[in-house]
């Protein structure tokens, strides 16, 4: 399933901690006609560099659908930033 | 108990081997001599690829770094996927720039099956990197 839900985290000494929910499926929403658009104009391109865009589409919504999982923290004595994709 | 003995109790409790895996590691383990030739661990349960670094402080009062990231194993392969589908001339354009890094790497030989037995030998790899007053240790495995 495509990642649906990212979670931001920033701390910083002395400093109010920032934490942010962000719904990716929000983001899917408003990228679906986008990519209803462009994706013709895609895979045209493609079909004329003899590349098939069946499976490429196919590579990158693979490739989508394995970001979930993903877990990112770097922490230093004075700030730390986490992120996680759900 | 032996430090291979709990290692491998250890794999087993942290789910990175199986019961049979644990067996048959304990087994050629009594066997004494053919303990290096008991099988490797399964790579097959893996599911991410978790990457530790430790910055040690340059200098008195500068701050420790930890970083920690977890990559779904899926995601690196479905990107050597996605490799296989770039252009001739794109390939040979990073192929260049890996190159003018100082990385003699061919990502044209580079397959997606290849990437199981990369990320098999990386497997609990530790670098200590020690460079001038910067120290770091880089801790790489699949969980």
């Amino acid at each position: 399933m495509i990642p649906m839900l990212a979670v931001l985290r920033i701390e910083r000494e002395r400093r109010r901690a920032l934490r942010l929910w962000l719904p990716l499926f929000l983001f899917w929403l408003l990228a679906l006609p986008i990519a209803a658009v462009t994706l013709p104009v895609v895979a045209i391109v493609l079909l004329a560099y003899r590349r098939n865009p069946l499976r490429l589409f196919a590579a990158y919504w693979e490739l989508l659908s394995a970001a979930s999982g993903t877990h990112l923290e770097m922490q230093r004595r004075h700030a730390s930033v986490y992120l996680h994709v759900y | 108990m032996s430090e291979n003995r709990r290692r491998i109790l250890e794999m087993l409790a942290n789910g990175r081997i199986n019961a049979g895996e644990a067996e048959r590691l304990l087994s050629a383990l009594d066997n004494g001599p053919n303990v290096e030739a008991a099988p490797a661990r399964s790579f097959g349960n893996s599911k991410y690829l978790r990457i530790l670094v430790e910055r040690q402080p340059e200098r008195a009062g500068d701050e420790e770094t930890k970083v920690n990231i977890r990559v779904p194993l899926q995601l690196l392969r479905a990107g050597v996927k996605l490799k296989s589908l770039l252009p001739d001339e794109a390939r040979d354009q990073l192929n260049e720039a890996l190159r003018e890094k100082g990385v003699a790497f061919d990502v044209n030989q580079f397959k997606a099956e290849n990437l199981d037995a990369l990320l098999e030998n990386l497997n609990d790899l530790t670098i200590d990197i020690d460079k001038k007053s910067r120290k770091a240790k880089v801790r790489m495995f699949c969980e």
